[in-house]
């Protein structure tokens, strides 16, 4: 149903780590994975999923690193995929970084991790509040022995242990919402949506039932503000002005970034930008990218949604605070230029 | 697992201790680097009684079997601490023994009976990875000791240890299939288990071991569809694809009849551009729908369809996808459209889940175009999407393409053309040849665009424009002349093999369109023969072949050159053709019967190519699988079952009873919450006073429910479903205001006033004497204090009757308060105090005017006993304007002297107040005997604001700082109002 084994790989292709879950694909079939990948980047047909014969590798990129998941069965690949950004997450949660150096000062715990995450090629304990229970990195734990169990992963609800208790009973709640946008060269909005997100980050003692209301309800300032205008690659010796904020060329992009701190609702600014191009035409067209547009507006939602009342049930009762925040960030924003 | 140890003991090898990489890693440190002196050491440590000293080299012994590096030999070593009290060097035995036990069968021998040991060990947690480390030994001679061990721990109290029994299910078949018949034993005992814990892993199980036993379900099934939305993320996924596949062997097709009617309108619509399949497909369904019954949907079926559609929102994408498939493979046509929604959500997720998606999306879209059409832009493409989720988008669009949106979807095409991305371009411009191809329509304006490209000055666009306008043509050629013409000066310039092979095979066929062209086309070509790809080569022969029948004047001679060169050709397929093709046209003195019949072989009419999605009937592999994804069964693939002709017995799946422990327990939870909810709504006050408030509120209800209605109503209250009370939160206030305009009683809001709904209520709370807010009171009541506290109260004798308190509500004139701040009845008050608080003030008949509306209000400590040396002074809100000011509320202060020396000159001292607060101060009192009570009103305007009036109150001897803080519920008064006033006002408000 799921993976075979899972390896991470370094950015050349050669294994940090690996586990074996099934034993029914051979190990050293992974040695076909870079050369597979190469050979597809070279097509332009790189797709997530590649074969190898009856192999078939399942793979995500995440930093310098590929994780990698083999199977020759009819896996279900949406399952596999989860699972692995799910092994990322873990691993971020227990290292702050995943990355080649992560993994190597923790061998002990990500082969104790990968031996928990998943059994027999089935993902099973995957919650990395739960696991921090009982795969710790410290090694001063020893006396307690027998007597200390994470009793967690045996509840019938295995997020939560029991007995959490906070001097304070905070909920913090972050409303978030992106916007994304693609409008036309000729400024029509083709698409606009936001995708809104709501984030709670929860002191609350005992094993509380949360319930939130939000309503659509109906002068904001932006906060930094970056927008990424394409230029040709060939650009040369550029030139800006600009009424507000700075402007700087990266040719590493071809981009001119054009940065502004605050950018007040309601008012206009403009850059002005001039660029030496050489005389001489290239053979190719370039295309137009899009430009792009970075920003956040704080204390604001777009959708005007907002959070009437967070109700906090608990059996004792206890008075707990509340608090919101909104933040509109840029989505994937668009503006087309050709 | 049998390459494994080759493998690692490969990379053991080139990993060795001089690899440089591998130097800074603080687990290995200096000492693997050196020699073999490093296990030696190990193995010291291990020998060791320090729990500290073994955890250590287990460290690094797993540091090293995670690198790949050989630790095989340290096994004899390793295996004697599987004993080991100490759970973290147990945990790392446990790892090593899982990784080399297969090798070492004899030495992992010696670990068994640990095991065996742990299998008993009191703790569940022990038992279980026991039993996990147990089963993950590949060492077959232990099979029986495993499968006797899995079967105990399937009637394992503790749901994990079961959970890890089922997990230990596929790992002994995979061990040895022999045990299948004993297996799927416990497979069906675990099936029944009716925890969610358990639920996912046996069903995982029951995939591996016997898919096929469809049977073991039937009694299980709706267990699983209950507690589905229950179980963890995985085992979600894995239940819903085994019920997806049960549901297609037990149930009907819920599309059986739908689908007769409406592909036969489809069909009619769009006429011949739909594809041949389908207008296959539904013609046999015609011809099976008429002899079946009408279709009623199981409610088993329905069962599965109602409990999955939530997880459409879950997190985990694989989930939504689950269900998607689900949906797309049972539900009826008209509910499939839920799913869209959610798929189109799991594009905003990382590429991979989207590449996963989209091909679903595809494959899904072109049975289904409808669904996703109003989600069209949502597939547009941005320039940051990857190549392939570009090109799968690209498909999705094209699918989505009908009459009406196609100038759209053509106008986005347009801009895709003008991408960096080549394999794009190549992509869109394939695409909107489908769209041509599909929509009649649009068929001459897709021509047109493809010939502009033509001029474009990427060679690839042009070449695959070529392409695209080659398969075009072939629907209506002879339109067409003037594209052929200007193809065919293309052949000068473009290089592209594939393009020139179409043009060249373009001017073959319809040679007698350009007649005069189509010679010097040949000779061109001709000239450049030895230098072209094979491919072109191939065509010029056809080309020259073409010609040679039509027009073998100008032409005879370049042909038998091009065969010449051909034949000489260093590739043997073009060396075949040239001699296939010269016995075919040129007669030989044989007479060749063919070559008589070769103008028909060359120049017969041809169908035109259908262009369609190569995602055309994948979506017989069932969707999200990796089958789908690769379109080709991958090994294990189930095949999804074709709904049966006749429905199997539904009974099968009666159970005798469907017992629910979970849902009770929500009950109870249900319950408790409830009184909160109530709770906050009812009540709009700070927190404060809504504490004391209500329990002098509800001793004023109890008094008049004990009047009138009575032990019955409260009876009634115990009984009350909770859904009321929620209702009477809100309804309290239209309710009561009603009787209130019925009474005439007089109320009117103090300026101040705030929270008008929750004021009106306590005040008519205490006034009416009507069954139903008595009702809303006596449940308050329930909630907020306990029983006993009520019946201590002594019955109504103390009390105003009832028809007194009518009496007294119906009067008008309100006597200034001031008047008698020292009165006789709050003399009896204090007598009173202990057990009826405000209300005794009600008793009273001689001041009836002033003091009925206060007998509501509880009375709040303003200086305590203690604190104020013998001082007690309390204060309630009489809920009446103050007659000095409109806008001051009065507050009755009530002092009683506890000590035993008389208290002189009570007064307020000098007030420091918020901005807008103001106080009149209530006159001096002069003194006051020991055991003595006085009342005083002072005013206070509180400005809207419920910020505490901070004043201090002073005697001749002491000062004492205290502070008022108005709840929201007293800033008002009674107000007169004529019913008809009443109703004009409550139509204002009617917002609330």
């Amino acid at each position: 149903m799921s993976a075979s084994a899972v390896f991470i790989l370094d950015v050349k292709g050669k294994p940090l780590i690996s586990r074996n879950y099934k034993g029914d694909v051979a190990m050293s079939k992974i040695e076909h994975f870079m050369p597979l990948l190469v050979q597809r980047e070279e097509e332009g047909a790189l797709a997530p999923l590649l074969s190898h014969g009856e192999v078939h590798f399942l793979w995500i990129k995440h930093s310098n690193l590929y994780l990698v998941a083999t199977t020759s069965k009819n896996a279900n690949a949406s399952l596999v995929y989860s699972f692995l950004y799910k092994t990322i997450e873990v691993f971020c949660e227990y290292f702050k970084e995943l990355e080649e150096e992560s993994i190597r000062d923790n061998f002990v715990i990500v082969y104790e991790l990968l031996d928990e995450l998943m059994d027999f090629g089935f993902p099973q304990t995957t919650d990395s509040k739960i696991l921090q229970e009982y795969i710790t990195q410290q090694s001063n734990k020893l006396e307690t022995g027998k007597s200390r169990v994470p009793p967690t992963v045996t509840n019938a609800v295995s997020w939560r242990s029991e007995g959490i208790k906070y001097k304070k009973n905070e909920v913090f709640i972050d409303v978030i919402e992106s916007v994304n946008l693609l409008v036309n060269a000729n400024g029509s909005v083709l698409l606009s949506e936001i995708v809104g997100t709501i984030k709670l980050k929860v002191f609350l003692s005992g094993m509380p039932e949360l319930e939130a209301k939000g309503q659509f309800k109906k002068q904001s300032v932006a906060n930094g503000v970056e927008i990424a205008v394409p230029v040709p690659s060939d650009a040369d010796s550029p030139r800006f002005k600009t009424s507000v904020g700075s402007a700087k060329y990266v040719p590493e992009r071809n981009v001119v970034i054009w940065s502004i701190k605050s950018f007040p609702g309601g008012k206009e600014y403009l850059m002005r930008a001039h660029f030496g191009l050489p005389s001489v035409e290239k053979e190719e067209v370039e295309g137009r990218p899009p430009i792009g547009v970075k920003f956040e507006i704080p204390y604001f939602t777009v959708s005007g949604i907002q959070v009437r009342y967070m109700k906090i049930i608990e059996k004792s009762g206890y008075q707990a605070l509340p608090w919101v925040r909104y933040i509109t960030q840029s989505g994937d924003y668009q503006l087309r230029t050709s | 697992m049998s390459a494994a140890p080759a493998y690692s003991e490969d990379k053991g090898g080139s990993a060795g201790p001089g690899e440089p990489e591998y130097g800074h890693d603080p687990a290995s440190g200096g000492i693997f680097s050196s020699d073999y002196k490093r296990h030696d050491d190990l193995k010291e440590m291990l020998d060791t009684n320090k729990d500290s000293l073994k955890l250590e080299a287990m460290k690094r012994i797993v540091a090293m079997i995670a690198r790949g590096k050989n630790a095989s030999d340290l096994f004899p070593a390793v295996v004697k601490n599987v004993a080991c009290k100490n759970i973290e060097v147990k945990k790392l035995v446990y790892v090593y023994l899982v990784r080399y036990a297969e090798e070492q069968q004899d030495l992992a021998l010696l670990s068994i009976s640990t095991f065996q040991r742990g299998l008993k060990d009191p703790n569940q947690l022990i038992r279980a990875s026991a039993l996990r480390v147990l089963s993950s030994i590949r060492v077959p001679i232990i099979v029986p000791i495993m499968m006797l061990a899995i079967k105990e721990a399937a009637s394992d109290m503790s749901p994990y240890v079961r959970k890890t029994a089922a997990h230990a299910i596929p790992k002994l078949y995979s061990l040895d299939s022999d045990q299948k018949d004993q297996l799927i034993e416990v497979i069906e005992k675990l099936l029944a288990d009716k925890t969610t814990l358990v639920a996912g892993s046996v069903v995982m199980a029951f995939e591996e071991v016997c898919p096929e036993r469809i049977d073991l379900i039937h009694k299980n099934y709706r267990k699983l569809c209950n507690l589905l939305i229950d179980v963890e993320e995985w085992g979600q996924v894995v239940i819903i694809s085994m019920l997806t596949r049960y549901a297609r062997t037990q149930f009907l097709s819920p599309t059986q009849n739908e689908s007769l009617l409406e592909e036969n309108a489809e069909k009619a619509f769009y006429g011949s551009e739909e594809d041949e399949a389908k207008g296959a497909g539904s013609e046999e369904t015609a011809a099976a729908a008429p002899a079946r019954k009408p279709y009623i949907m199981d409610p088993d079926h329905r069962l599965l369809l109602r409990n999955t559609k939530p997880l459409l929102q879950s997190r985990s994408a694989a989930v939504v996808m689950a269900v998607a498939q689900l949906y797309f493979h049972l539900a009826p046509k008209a509910e499939v459209g839920v799913i869209a929604k959610a798929l189109v959500r799991l594009l905003r997720s990382h590429s991979e889940v989207q590449y996963v998606v989209l091909q679903n999306v595809a494959t899904m879209s072109i049975k289904r175009r409808g669904m996703f059409e109003p989600y069209l832009k949502s597939f547009y493409i941005r320039s940051t999407d990857p190549t392939q989720i570009k090109i799968l988008k690209l498909e999705v669009l094209t699918n989505l393409a009908n009459e009406t949106n196609i100038p759209t979807v053509l106008r986005e095409f347009q801009t895709y053309i003008r991408s960096m991305d080549k394999d794009f371009v190549a992509a869109t411009i394939q695409a909107i040849g489908r769209c041509a191809t599909n929509i009649g329509r649009v068929r001459d304006t897709c021509l047109n665009g493809l010939v502009q490209l033509l001029s474009n000055r990427d060679e690839l666009v042009v070449a695959e424009s070529v392409v695209v306008i080659k398969k075009l043509l072939q629907m209506q050629p002879a339109q067409h002349g003037e594209i052929i013409k200007h193809l065919a000066k293309l052949t000068d310039n473009i290089q592209v093999p594939m393009a020139r092979a179409s043009i060249l095979w373009l001017i073959g066929e319809y040679c007698e369109h350009v007649p005069r062209i189509a010679p010097d086309v040949l000779r061109k070509m001709a000239k450049s023969f030895t230098a072209e790809e094979d491919i072109v080569k191939l065509q010029v022969i056809n080309l020259a072949a073409k010609l040679y029948l039509t027009n073998s004047k100008q032409t005879k001679l370049l042909t038998q050159y091009v065969l010449s060169l051909a034949k000489y050709d260093q590739n043997y397929d073009i060396r075949d053709r040239a001699r296939f093709t010269r016995q075919l046209i040129v007669p030989s003195e044989q007479g060749g019967a063919l070559s008589r019949h070769a103008k028909k072989l060359f120049l017969a009419p041809k169908p035109a190519p259908v262009l369609e999605s190569s995602f055309k009937d994948r979506d017989h592999f069932q969707l999200g699988s990796l089958s789908h994804l690769l379109n080709a069964k991958a090994t294990g693939y189930q095949e999804l079952p074709d709904w049966p002709e006749e429905a199997p017995d539904p009974s099968v799946r009666n159970v005798e009873v469907p017992e629910w422990t979970k849902c009770s327990n929500r009950e109870k939870r249900k319950e408790k919450e409830k009184p909160f909810y109530s709770d906050s709504e009812g009540e709009s006050g700070p927190t404060e006073s809504a504490d004391s408030d209500p329990e002098s509120e509800s001793e004023s209800d109890s008094k008049s429910s004990s009047e009138s209605g009575s032990g019955e109503s409260s009876s009634e209250s115990d009984n009350e479903d909770q859904d009321e009370d929620e209702e009477k939160g809100r309804g309290s206030e239209s309710e009561q205001s009603e009787e209130d305009g019925k009474r005439k009683t007089k109320k009117k809001k103090v300026p101040e006033g705030k929270g008008e709904a929750s004021s009106s209520d306590e005040d008519s709370d205490s006034s009416s004497s009507t069954s139903e807010s008595e009702m809303t009171s006596e449940s308050e009541e329930e909630q907020l204090e306990p029983a006993s506290w009520r019946r201590k109260t002594p019955p109504s004798s103390k009390r105003a009757p009832a028809t007194k308190e009518i009496s007294l509500l119906d009067l008008e004139d309100f006597t200034p308060p001031s008047v008698q701040p020292v009165s006789p009845p709050a003399i009896v008050s204090t007598s009173l105090a202990a057990d009826l608080e405000g209300l005794t003030l009600t008793d009273s008949t001689l001041v009836p005017s002033l003091l009925s509306p206060v007998s509501c209000v509880g009375r709040q400590e303003l200086l305590h006993r203690v604190a104020g040396e013998g001082l007690v002074v309390d204060y309630t809100f009489s809920r009446q304007p103050f007659s000095g000011d409109p806008h001051m509320v009065s507050v009755h202060i009530h002092f009683s002297n506890s000590s035993d020396t008389p208290i002189k000159g009570l007064h307020v001292g000098t007030p420091k107040l918020p901005a807008g607060i103001s106080i009149q101060e209530f006159p001096e009192i002069e003194s006051l005997a020991p055991g003595e009570s006085a009342t005083a009103v002072m005013g206070i305007n509180f400005c809207d604001s419920t910020q505490a009036a901070n004043f201090q109150l002073c005697t001749q001897t002491r000062q004492f700082y205290v502070s008022i803080q108005p709840p929201v519920g007293e800033l008002m008064a009674p107000v007169f109002m004529s019913e008809n006033e009443f109703k004009k006002e409550q139509g204002l408000q009617g917002g609330h």
